[in-house]
């Protein structure tokens, strides 16, 4: 590597870049011109909604007769309406059902629950934005010194109806005030004070800049993320697939330069212009609050600090984030022949990144130290925060590493992928062949890749929709139907029709004896080894609540309803062992074989398996079991080793389920009880004796070992089975 | 089965390019089989043979571009594979689609290439000077790239490969898609490199081409080469009377072993 060989490429792919148009504008003209447009329209039609509610009349639809006090609180109200306060008019409509004679001290009333379909109606024809039922007897209850209910009824989703209740509540709570106080003048024993225990005070304490950080810290990072990658993208397709489509690349490959030369000169490249990128779009962030926020209305509300110190900060962030961009989107975009190629392979990678910036929005994602390591999150969560607390060095350093370490990853894989010809000059192989169906090599048809990916999409949907439809039709039946219906049957009629070969497609060949029995200790014992790994992983990781629980006992058939053994087992472990087996350790990993390393097989399919298992709680388990299943039937060469792991490992799981439940220890009684062989399962959350769980790892170290030895020269050959013979 | 010879010592009988046993397979087709040729300084060597022969994918390993599936392919004693970089310093490249970077203009494609054969700055320009003066491109050596005629592009392309003045050039089929006057221009380049002492091996199928220039030739097809040696050799051999013909001659008996049906086409003009 000659580093001024590496800046002659650097210099020139720069001016080139400069040069053209289509950068500058996304680079420099968009992120100058968004911001200051982006702030004053949220501004003007935040204050636009504010004021048009605020101007609105409340229309009450009365049900009933209102009490002689109440109507004067509320006309009172409609005469001198503050400046921010709703004004309520009410309405007698004339479809007005009855009121109700009396009303009890339940919202459950039936009288009331009558009057919810009028009341949609109501709301839906905007007659009224809310319904005030009051029962016929309230007048003479009020007079008598009991108690009486009214209800308000109204749409928690129609931002309208949902003003009106919270005016219409406050007044009838000031209304309930004063009743009070008249009848305490009615008994001078009792004082004001006896009624008022409690006076409650809440006051929001976040400054004006961490209340206005909170807001912008939700949708500025965003941006600011999105604004990097577009200011990487179009110079990494121009500056590879762009390069090839122009007939560039081949010039340059004749010159002199060595292939990591030229990657670095384009990739610094690339990263220049993302970080210019980034930096005119923090300079016209900044610029925007500073200056064109000041002095609109409501500014007190959103005004909040981006000083200098905090665009210091995010820069410094960016720096990472830019380069792992610039590499990933190279290493992707080199493998296009053309522009509109790159686009195709990128929308996907795009996705992969948008994908980590949404769940900031989902409730309770914070930065913590399992956040701070996952790309792109961590960078948008760290912003979130800097723009509304004060920095915390160990996270700024954490998330600072976290993006290094990947965006050194991202580049070593992309200088082995410019460092293969072929991909360079786009002739043959690369990422084309990849997503290409072409089920025929060597005269024998066999899966591809293509074809894997979409099965497993089409089984995905498939079980999404129709399964979960069927299952909560019957859970057994449903079950049965899934697995064997819409499953096993669809890939078997696939294989069939396409023609491909069934042996080699589902490893339809019987393993070797120490092949059975690695799989029979790996069954027997990976519930508890993995089981007990894999819920320590997931509470790190995502803790999963109490109720998915409970639903996923009910899935599998231990909820209230007691299923015969036989008959769980029949549907629960021997079905799913058989038909999940075909599906993923068959013509799914049939098609990634040939194309894929070992080991990257393994994890792809077990991850295809995971997500298969639809919920984001049983994704990480069902991984982590799908590894084992997959590597037995991978060295085994045979889906029988994976089916009998399958059926075994569900059967124990569900027995031991089962049995530990129906039994539940009496509270006092501590939790080591010597004389109980199960140990407790994973989805309890109870601790495992290590004791009895060291005793397993040590056989499941065994079936592993087994497996290993009795497959020593194996996947050589599976390899070589499935890649093209080489040419006479 | 790898097979390799030992090469020939370049510096006494003035090799400059050389390639031995010379194979590249890809995985469903052999693209090139068993090319063996050399270049001499001094000397024009035509690689003739119909679209899909193999040619550029040669050029492409003599280049280092691509790397051979076996056998050897050196410049100037330099091994393409192991010693790449030196080997493409001694190496002008030009394909008659080679584009050149459309927001640059000429004079900066030029220094752009002579930095990349890292010469000094003060070099290049004096080189630079030079060629835009004797390729006459005066009038455009300073407009963008993407501003010039096709002809003005393929002048600037030549002026590209010679700015490092390299002992060996390749060229291939550097003249498709070009006009007469720009095309011949090309072909005078050629002799005048010649006569320089550069070796120039050039691919074309372009019969009038090859037989204007070239001390020898080389004929592949499929592949393979199925005949080698100067104009007058190759006719002698095929008893044709013009290049053109021996050339059709000598494809047509490799496509009547390949396929045993006999190739109207071919036949047809063959008589």
């Amino acid at each position: 590597m000659r580093w001024r060989i590496a800046l002659a490429i650097f210099r020139k792919e720069l001016l080139e870049t400069v040069r053209d148009r289509r950068t500058l504008v996304v680079m420099l003209i968009l992120p100058v011109v968004l911001y200051p447009l982006l702030l004053i329209g949220f501004m003007q039609v935040a204050s636009h909604q504010v004021s048009q509610l605020h101007a609105m009349e409340g229309l009450v639809a009365v049900v009933g007769e209102i009490p002689e006090a109440l109507t004067e609180v509320l006309a009172a109200d409609g005469e001198k309406p503050a400046a921010d306060q709703l004004n309520l008019k009410l309405l007698q409509l004339e479809q007005s059902p009855p009121a109700p004679a009396t009303l009890g001290d339940d919202v459950e009333d039936p009288e009331v629950d009558a009057l919810t379909g009028w009341t949609h109606e109501v709301l839906k024809n905007v007659e009224a934005h809310a319904v005030l039922v009051i029962a016929g007897d309230s007048q003479e209850r009020l007079e008598r010194e009991d108690t009486s209910s009214i209800v308000i009824l109204y749409d928690n989703t129609i931002d309208e109806s949902r003003a009106v209740n919270d005016r219409l509540f406050a007044l009838l709570q000031s209304y309930r005030a004063q009743v009070v106080l008249e009848r305490l003048a009615q008994h001078p024993d009792l004082s004001e004070d006896f009624f008022l225990p409690l006076r409650i005070f809440d006051e929001n304490i976040a400054q004006p800049h961490k209340r206005g950080g909170y807001l912008a810290g939700r949708v500025l990072p965003l941006i600011l993320i999105m604004m990097v990658l577009l200011g990487a993208f179009y110079p990494a397709v121009d500056l590879t697939a762009g390069e090839k489509e122009r007939g560039t690349m081949q010039t340059l490959l004749t010159a002199p330069a060595q292939p990591l030369e030229i990657i670095f000169g384009k990739f610094m490249t690339v990263f220049c212009v993302s970080m210019a990128s980034a930096m005119a779009n923090l300079a016209s962030m900044a610029a925007a609050f500073a200056w064109v926020v000041r002095g609109l209305p409501g500014e007190s509300e959103i005004a909040f600090r981006i000083d200098a110190g905090t665009i210091g900060m995010v820069f410094l962030q960016l720096i990472p984030i830019a380069l792992l961009f610039a590499a990933l989107m190279m290493a992707v975009a080199v493998f296009a022949r053309s522009y509109k190629e790159a686009q195709n392979y990128l929308t996907p990678v795009y996705m992969l990144i948008i994908i980590p910036v949404t769940m900031v929005g989902l409730p309770g994602v914070k930065l913590t130290g399992f956040t701070a390591g996952v790309p792109v999150l961590n960078v948008v969560l760290l912003m979130r925060d800097l723009m509304s607390e004060p920095p915390r060095l160990e996270m700024l350093t954490l998330v600072l590493i976290a993006n290094v370490g990947y965006s050194v990853l991202a580049l070593v894989v992309a200088v082995r992928i410019f460092t293969t010809e072929q991909i360079l000059l786009g002739g043959h192989g690369g990422l084309g062949d990849i997503f290409r169906m072409r089920p025929t090599i060597d005269g024998v048809r066999r899966a591809t890749p293509a074809l894997s990916v979409s099965v497993f999409c089409i089984a995905l949907v498939v079980l999404l929709y129709l399964g979960t439809m069927v299952q909560e039709a019957n859970l057994i039946w449903g079950m049965a139907v899934t697995q064997w219906g819409l499953l096993l049957a669809p890939v078997l009629v696939l294989v069939m029709a396409l023609k491909l070969d069934a042996r080699e497609t589902f490893m339809l060949r019987l393993p070797s004896l120490w092949g059975w029995v690695a799989a029979i200790i790996l069954g027997l014992t990976s519930w508890a080894v993995l089981g007990t790994f894999a819920s320590w992983l997931q509470n790190l990781v995502l803790p999963v609540p109490a109720a998915f629980e409970q639903m996923m006992e009910k899935a599998l058939g231990l909820g209230d309803v007691d299923y015969p053994d036989p008959l769980l087992l029949l549907v629960f472990s021997v079905s799913p062992g058989i038909c999940e087996e075909f599906l993923f350790r068959g013509l799914i990993m049939a098609g990634l074989r040939p194309v894929l390393k070992r080991w990257s097989t393994i994890l792809l399919v077990s991850l295809m398996f995971g997500i298969f298992h639809i919920s984001i709680y049983r994704i990480l388990p069902t991984m982590i079991v799908g590894i084992v299943v997959t590597l037995v039937a991978y060295q085994t060469r045979s889906i029988w080793t994976g089916v009998l792991l399958h059926v075994i490992n569900n059967a124990t799981l569900l027995m031991v389920s089962k049995h530990s439940m129906s039994k539940p220890a009496p509270a006092d009684v501590p939790p080591v009880d010597a004389s109980s062989f199960f140990l407790p399962i994973p989805w309890q959350g109870t601790e495992v004796r290590w004791p009895v769980m060291s005793v397993y790892i040590v056989l499941f170290a065994a079936g592993l070992i087994v497996l290993m030895l009795a497959t020593r020269d194996r996947p050589e050959d599976l390899d070589t089975a499935a890649v093209p013979k080489e040419s006479p | 089965m790898r097979y390799i010879r030992p090469m020939t010592e370049t510096k006494e009988s003035n090799i400059l390019l050389e390639a031995v046993a010379l194979r590249k397979e890809y995985p469903r087709v052999v693209a090139l089989d068993h090319l063996d040729l050399a270049v001499r300084a001094g000397e024009v060597v035509g690689l003739l043979g119909p679209n899909g022969a193999g040619k550029t994918t040669a050029l492409r390993m003599f280049a280092s571009i691509l790397t051979p599936t076996s056998g050897r392919a050196a410049v100037c004693g330099f091994d393409t594979s192991t010693e790449a970089l030196k080997a493409k310093q001694q190496l002008g490249f030009l394909s008659g689609d080679t584009a050149l970077y459309k927001r640059l203009s000429p004079r900066e494609a030029l220094r752009y290439f002579g930095r990349l054969h890292d010469m000094e700055d003060v070099l290049i320009e004096s080189r630079s000077a030079a060629l835009i003066e004797r390729l006459g491109m005066g009038d455009f050596a300073d407009r963008h790239c993407e501003m010039l005629s096709t002809g003005q592009q393929q002048k600037a392309n030549i002026a590209r490969t010679l700015v490092h003045d390299p002992p060996v050039l390749i060229l291939d089929e550097p003249t498709v898609s070009l006009d007469i006057v720009t095309g011949s221009f090309i072909l005078e380049t050629i002799r005048r490199a010649r006569a320089e002492g550069k070796a120039v091996l050039f691919s074309t199928h372009i019969m009038s081409e090859a037989e204007y220039l070239c001390d020898r030739i080389v004929v592949i097809h499929k592949g393979r080469v199925c005949a080698a040696g100067t104009r007058d050799e190759l006719r002698a051999r095929t008893g044709a009377v013009s290049l053109a013909e021996a050339f059709l001659q000598l494809v047509g008996e490799t496509v009547d072993i390949d396929t045993p049906s006999d190739n109207p086409e071919i036949s047809c003009v063959g008589e």
